[in-house]
């Protein structure tokens, strides 16, 4: 199986966020713990494109592909 | 599976519960039968001493089974195969004061172990650590629940420690999987880590500082504040 190459979030409302591309050398674990580093439900994600913000806790579940 | 173990020193000094058998000294391994028509393999490793205490009272306290100063001794029992039991177990001396050292163990490591612990005549310790008086023992006693991944369950006391009673009772197989369900979507479903209980589980999950669950595979991560239920599945 090919490793993932992309990281997409869905969120509690059931939108999807744009894709996260995840970096050569990282796993899809390793990039999804920088990205909820500060998941004590004040943090936040940037999208993708970096013009939206996502509150962690508005996060259902993120999955590698 | 449940079977009790009266320990005392004659086999007729009081009546057993259909479900447990009189244990008088026997060394490891020897063959119980209860009542309701059970056998298990058990018995005793090390030298061992046996009492009749009283035979007017609960009949699974009449008695003890204790080591004869030569060291600690160990009851072990031959448990059906791995599973889930719950355990209970009364460790005192209707005639003295003592002070129990006891370790549940299975095949491979410790479960729990209580260390002078305090037991007073007509007191006992249950299988959880705690000492009541003998006539509300069995109604306040709280057993021990573990699931076992070999089928070998020790008990080990040491000198001054006495057995009065030991109860095994097959709670069901061990949970293979853990269904996590989400706030919404579909359930992720993981191989549940042996050796734990359901709630060991379901605390490690919520409690260890763990903000996410991973998938079998890898692929999909659920934030902790994104679960619902966490389900331990047979």
């Amino acid at each position: 199986m090919p490793a993932p190459t992309t990281l997409t979030l869905t969120l509690l409302d059931g939108t999807t966020t744009s894709a996260f591309t995840i970096p050569t050398g990282t796993t899809a674990e390793q990039l999804w713990q920088q990205l909820i580093r500060n998941s004590d439900r004040e943090g936040y994600i940037q999208s993708a494109d970096g013009t939206y913000f996502i509150p962690v806790s508005a996060v259902l579940k993120a999955v590698a592909s | 599976m449940n079977f009790g173990f009266d320990f005392r020193a004659t086999l007729g000094y009081v009546t057993d519960p259909s479900y447990a058998a009189a244990v008088l000294g026997e060394a490891y391994p020897n063959t119980y039968s209860n009542a309701d028509g059970a056998s298990i393999v058990a018995g005793w490793t090390g030298g061992v001493a046996t009492r009749d205490r009283i035979a007017w009272a609960e009949p699974r306290l009449a008695g003890l089974n204790g080591s004869d100063g030569s060291g600690t001794i160990t009851f072990k029992v031959a448990l059906p195969g791995p599973g889930q039991y719950g355990i209970v177990a009364a460790f005192g001396d209707e005639g003295n004061d003592e002070t129990c050292t006891v370790t549940f163990a299975d095949d491979t490591a410790t479960i729990v172990t209580y260390t002078g612990v305090s037991v007073a005549s007509f007191h006992s310790m249950d299988a959880s650590g705690n000492v009541y008086e003998d006539h509300v023992f069995f109604a306040s006693q709280t057993p021990l629940v573990h699931t076992f991944t070999s089928s070998v369950l020790k008990v080990t006391t040491a000198i001054g420690t006495a057995t009065e009673f030991l109860q095994v009772t097959s709670l069901g197989p061990p949970p293979k999987e853990i269904d996590v369900l989400p706030l919404k979507g579909s359930q992720l479903v993981l191989p549940y880590p042996l050796g734990l209980t359901p709630e060991q589980c379901a605390a490690q999950i919520f409690a260890n500082g763990q903000e996410y669950i991973v998938s079998a595979d890898g692929l999909t991560f659920l934030p902790k504040h994104a679960i619902l239920t966490v389900t331990p599945k047979g």
